[in-house]
């Protein structure tokens, strides 16, 4: 099924109460599940936004324009991701090895990022203990960056079976899986970056 | 398991209209460069300190609020996926937001400077 | 259609066995994991019975000296974690496990291997933090554990409490999504969502309830453990750390539990009541919707553990509406039980006593309830006995009352047997009196003023006697326990063959043997009604009275499935087990800041989800 923009290959329609299939549904179970976890670390940060009693605070230790590019490359890899799905669902399994490596390569690039940006508050003297923006601030963003984390493994884990013959179109939903669990983890950036690095 | 007819109707039942085409990979490369300009305008918006600050802030989380839509609505592909998938996630959402908005309001961080 | 794909050589073989230990190691069929967790949580019911009764000695007399205060802080610490999350959560799942297939009509649940593996984390998990007390001491802080004394609290019973909830998380939030999953896509043609058993739908809310407080708890366990063992400062007071903070994330998470905790019993009595008043249930959407309704509003009443707290006029006036308001849709479930029962023709068996005794047990729990409700009335109960008689009303005389009532209900469908009826009577009425007498009293004790959380109180402050009648009152409950003991032992052993359906009852589960084949339905119904197992045996004449249908003379539904063939089933796997044990490891690593341990059980958890994602729900070659 070669078609640029049509219907991805065509799936018999699951045989479950509601025509879904049964990973796709538990899969936005857990995403919605994921919104009450970060929504807890989000409000915990804002909390505690502006009440350290001691420094360093955000306005000494933010860079935003590395923070921004940051941003980009986790953007980008969202890009990346839906083209590795759209590569799966033609049957073009080259290009889905290219896209999920170019993914996972991103997705590196970005926890780089992040420990990078770390160490470099650490030698600035903001550690998870030194104060409550220490603390909310790396508790925060380190879990986000574990959820990353995962996803690579996840991506590397698909690369993996394709390369060995194991991940035919047919089982596209695997990669459809993985995208969804992707882009949460970059839309959960999205809210980061704006509340915790841009808003004054 | 479920007859394949009923499975159909059930499934009818929750897909939206056949109508619309689902995206190819050009459509994705527009969508990811409309969300790089959306993001080059949030961090112009942080260096514009001319801009009164409620203002900024009020436009950051628009701004916020269109990308999380964007890549849910395309590369998640709630915008063509069955309405069931979407109630999911909106149920997480906007119960977390309202809770923690109200244990927020409690903690008066809206009224402090 | 097969998938031309390479077969592989697993790791290690796949497991067959349908009989001995590693079957049950390796089990994958929801009826096992369901008495797997019915089993486990009974036996931590004994054990948080033992700590109530240890409360209970120390408290028989003022000044007593059976207890320290270091020993009394633990046993009511685990007393309650205990019985709320190794028993009453667990025996919700244990029904959950066992029933939702076989009531909508599927032959397992959408995720066998999610399962297994829930149920491991919640044993492990369990084991883990009983172990506390062999260890150093158990969290004394608390089942709420608040801040800051959870930061001072010595030794490291506090960091096992953080770990092992966390771990029993795990297990509570898997279960949520194959719950909700498996009740949205399993069910069998013709059920919609409002043919389904009154049951099947409270499960469904609380597994949404489950699905979206857990992460909470979560993450206040996070940054509790944070705060203790890297010295981070979310409720550090001398940073500016609040810790009222931790207080809102417990009980946004405390709330929904508590409607967690009761749904199912509610469930449960939807099911007995009609069954045994062969009527059906009175107002089945009211019921449901009610059951929604709870659901959602029980996200909007958290504060009200906080009235003490000084959170403001406002505050507290929204929280004791939003509060007031919740009572109505329970009533709106007790008049439609009520009605359910009037005029019918009722048999006083002992599950139908049990959710008798539910219904009026629960009207006072939520009487008591609605007192806290009024803010400056709370101000007096708060931190009293009177909060201890209303929460032990609805848990104790309210939930297990109606899992005890599940337990005999659906006794004779899982083991094949009838229990005896006057052993269960005795339980019951034993366990009637004992309730009463051990938490009527502390309604007026509390209102006299008897601090709860203390391990001794003064002598001649008028509180002596009813302390000591609770006592007595405790033991009169264990009594009632051991009863029941006996009754299943004598029962599994000897008791009479129960057949497919013992009771008359209206539902899936009593149209298939008792116990079920390991594929519950040879062929999967095809659902016409509500309570479509009842329609299939009567019908009703012009007056509504039930009718027997004549036998043969309902309609077979076409199938094309070979009828010789067992359907095929998923098969066992090692890997739910594996993945679990490498978290308690990780747990005693983390505590003990023995990082090989800690690594070990990583690495056993992560091969285990590895193993688990490349093995096929079901081997080929059968």
């Amino acid at each position: 099924m070669g078609q640029a923009g049509g219907h991805p290959a065509a799936v018999q329609t699951p045989h479950t109460a509601t025509g879904l299939d049964n990973r796709k549904l538990g899969m936005w179970a857990f995403l919605g599940s994921e919104c009450l976890f970060f929504g807890s670390l989000i409000s915990s940060y804002l909390l505690y936004r502006g009440r350290s009693i001691v420094g360093p605070y955000p306005e000494d230790v933010y860079d935003i324009p590395y923070t921004s590019v940051s941003s980009f490359v986790l953007l980008m890899s969202s890009l990346t991701m839906v083209l590795a799905l759209n590569a799966i669902q033609r049957g073009d399994h080259r290009r889905l090895r290219a896209w999920l490596l170019a993914t996972a390569l991103l997705g590196i690039t970005f926890v780089g990022g992040q420990v990078f940006e770390f160490t470099v508050f650490v030698n600035e003297g903001l550690t998870i203990s030194r104060n409550l923006f220490g603390s909310s601030f790396f508790v925060l963003t380190g879990f986000h960056g574990a959820h990353v984390t995962v996803g690579i493994l996840m991506l590397l884990t698909l690369f993996g079976q394709s390369l060995s013959g194991h991940l035919p179109t047919e089982r596209a939903l695997r990669v459809e899986l993985v995208g969804l669990y992707w882009h949460f983890v970059d839309v959960v950036w999205i809210v980061i970056f704006t509340i915790v690095y841009l808003i004054p | 398991m479920a007859t394949h007819e009923q499975a159909e109707t059930l499934a009818d039942a929750t897909l939206p209209p056949e109508d619309i085409e689902h995206p190819g990979p050009r459509q994705y490369v527009v969508v990811a460069v409309v969300l790089a300009v959306l993001t080059a305008i949030e961090v112009a918006l942080f260096y514009m300190e001319f801009i009164p600050r409620p203002v900024a802030t009020g436009s950051l989380i628009v701004l916020m609020i269109l990308k999380f839509a964007i890549v849910a609505l395309w590369f998640m592909h709630l915008r063509f996926d069955s309405r069931v998938y979407r109630r999911l996630f909106i149920t997480g959402i906007i119960l977390a937001i309202s809770v923690f908005l109200i244990v927020l309001l409690t903690f008066g961080v809206f009224f402090r400077d | 259609m097969s998938i031309a794909v390479p077969t592989r050589q697993p790791f290690f073989r796949r497991p067959k066995a349908t009989s001995g230990l590693v079957s049950w190691l390796t089990t994958v069929d929801h009826k096992r994991i369901g008495i797997l967790y019915g089993v486990t949580a009974f036996v931590f019911f004994i054990v948080g019975g033992v700590e109530a009764l240890l409360l209970r000695i120390q408290l028989a007399r003022p000044e007593n000296t059976f207890l320290n205060e270091e020993t009394y802080n633990q046993i009511f610490t685990m007393h309650g974690v205990t019985m709320i999350f190794l028993v009453v959560m667990p025996l919700g799942a244990a029904f959950f496990n066992y029933l939702i297939p076989l009531m909508i009509g599927a032959r397992d649940v959408a995720f066998p291997r999610l399962n297994a593996f829930s149920y491991w984390v919640f044993v492990l998990g369990g084991i883990f933090l009983t172990s506390s007390f062999f260890l150093g001491g158990a969290p004394d802080c608390g089942w709420f554990c608040y801040a800051n004394q959870s930061l001072t609290s010595q030794g490291h019973g506090v960091d096992f409490y953080a770990i092992g909830l966390q771990i029993l998380g795990v297990a509570s939030l898997a279960a949520a999504v194959n719950f909700i999953v498996t009740i949205l896509n399993e069910r069998a043609p013709g059920m919609t969502l409002m043919r389904m058993p009154v049951f099947v739908w409270m499960t469904l809310v609380v597994n949404f309830l489950l699905l979206f407080a857990m992460p909470v708890i979560a993450i206040a366990l996070f940054e509790l453990g944070f705060d203790r063992l890297f010295g981070a400062n979310y409720f550090n007071p001398e940073a500016g750390g609040d810790v009222l903070l931790w207080q809102h994330l417990f009980w946004l998470f405390g709330h929904p539990e508590v409607y967690i905790l009761i749904l199912p019993a509610m469930g449960i009595v939807s099911e007995v009541l009609p069954t045994f008043s062969r009527k059906p249930l009175f107002g089945y959407a009211a019921v449901v919707f009610s059951g929604i309704a709870i659901g959602f509003m029980g996200w909007g009443v958290w504060a009200h553990h906080m009235f003490t707290t000084g959170l403001g006029p406002v505050a507290n006036t929204a929280f004791a509406l939003s509060t007031m308001f919740i009572a109505v849709p329970t009533g709106v479930k007790i008049f439609n039980w009520m009605g359910t029962l009037w005029g019918g023709s009722i048999r006083f068996t002992t599950p139908m006593l049990f959710a008798i005794g539910f219904v009026g047990l629960f009207i006072i729990g939520g009487l008591s309830g609605v007192t806290h409700s009024i803010v400056p009335s709370d101000f007096q109960q708060q931190d009293t006995y009177y909060i201890v008689a209303h929460f032990h009303y609805v848990l104790f005389a309210g939930a297990v009352f109606g899992l005890f009532s599940g337990a005999y209900y659906w006794f004779p469908k899982v083991t094949g047997r009838m229990f005896s009826e006057r052993l269960g009577k005795t339980h019951f009425w034993l366990m009637m009196i004992g309730t009463n007498l051990t938490f009527g009293p502390m309604h007026w004790l509390g209102m006299w003023g008897m601090p709860r959380r203390y391990y001794t109180y003064e002598a001649n402050a008028g509180w002596d006697l009813w302390n000591f009648v609770e006592t007595i009152g405790s033991f009169i409950i264990a009594a009632s326990i051991l009863i029941f003991m006996v009754n299943v032992v004598r029962s599994v052993a000897r008791g009479k063959a129960a057949g497919d359906d013992p009771w008359d009852a209206r539902t899936l589960e009593w149209t298939i043997s008792s116990p079920p084949h390991h594929y519950n339905f040879a062929e999967i119904p095809t659902v016409h009604h509500r309570d479509e197992h009842w329609h299939r045996k009567y019908a009703e004449d012009e007056e509504g009275t039930p009718v027997p249908v004549v036998a043969g003379a309902q309609e077979h539904e076409e199938h094309e499935e070979d009828e010789h063939a067992e359907p095929h089933m998923p098969d066992p796997s090692y890997f739910p087990l594996i993945a679990a044990a490498g978290m308690p490891l990780i747990g005693y690593g983390v505590i003990y800041k023995f990082w090989p341990i800690a690594i070990l059980g990583a690495l056993l958890t992560l091969g285990g989800l590895f193993g688990w994602s490349l093995e096929p729900v079901a081997e080929e070659e059968h």
